[in-house]
């Protein structure tokens, strides 16, 4: 019950919102790397899709997970 | 003046400045990386090794699933789970330690070749080792954040460890994601 108020009061504060993105980015992730390895399969010379697959899949670390944008605002209370 | 003494001892101050440089070392061991990417598109332009796809394509696949749980284990510290975020912590941890066993266990002992044997062999285990080496370190770096975080050490306001954990573990990632395609996926195998 105490977990379930902790939880509640959690995703009040944008806590469910940034699971959901966090889960959203590892799909897409996920299926650009799927994609990435039958590109690879298939076009053996073909390396440009391949490396403009590989810097999107980067920026999207960077940008969700990695928090980017934090060095260039005031941080923890942000995120809070 | 009290003010500002007080202002650059607070804990954001120090996160604030410790971000800083953390990214400005992140910076620097990407330039290490991008040379060995270089190097290998250098000697080998449209070749690349024999490898096994399919254990590569899953290396990759657990390495970007350990991403995850570290983002969610950064989460669930930011909002005060601390059973959340012990929890995906250790779950990163093991999903790290099996990508070290795929690459070092069964990448480098199937590779086509041996260490030193010719110029390929050289850029792919230094490539793979150096990565390794990283993700080596960046377990360990975990381990400590683990331990400390089970010890109640970390709290939802303070927890900049935690936060230089997973950017650091995820920058590994970001290396990964463009040494598996080098490695991999393009060029003809020889």
């Amino acid at each position: 019950m105490e977990e379930k108020n902790i939880q509640e009061e959690q995703n009040g504060n944008g806590y469910k919102e940034d699971r959901n993105i966090g889960a959203a980015v590892i799909v897409l992730l996920l299926v650009l790397t799927v994609g990435e390895f039958f590109i690879g399969r298939i076009a053996i010379d073909w390396n440009w899709p391949l490396w403009g697959i590989a810097i999107f899949k980067a920026a999207l670390i960077i940008y969700y997970f990695m928090h980017v944008t934090k060095l260039f605002g005031s941080s923890e209370e942000e995120r809070l | 003046m009290t003010t500002q003494v007080e202002t650059h001892s607070s804990y954001k101050f120090k996160s604030d400045t410790n971000r800083l440089g953390l990214w400005l070392f992140i910076i620097s061991d990407a330039f290490v990386f991008a040379g060995l990417l270089v190097s290998r598109f250098y000697l080998f332009l449209g070749e690349r090794p024999e490898l096994n796809q399919v254990l590569g394509f899953a290396i990759t696949l657990i390495l970007l699933t350990s991403s995850f749980f570290m983002y969610r284990a950064d989460t669930d510290i930011s909002h005060g789970n601390e059973k959340g975020f012990t929890r995906n912590i250790l779950v990163t941890i093991v999903l790290g330690i099996l990508f070290l066993v795929g690459v070092v266990g069964l990448e480098w002992s199937t590779a086509p070749f041996s260490v030193g044997e010719n110029a390929m062999s050289s850029i792919f285990f230094t490539m793979t080792g150096m990565h390794a080496l990283h993700v080596l370190s960046g377990v360990i770096f975990l381990l400590i954040v683990y331990r400390k975080g089970k010890k109640g050490f970390y709290s939802q306001e303070q927890h900049f460890p935690v936060e230089a954990a997973a950017i650091y573990w995820h920058f590994i990632d970001v290396v990964w994601i463009f040494f598996y395609p080098a490695l991999y996926l393009m060029g003809r195998a020889v």
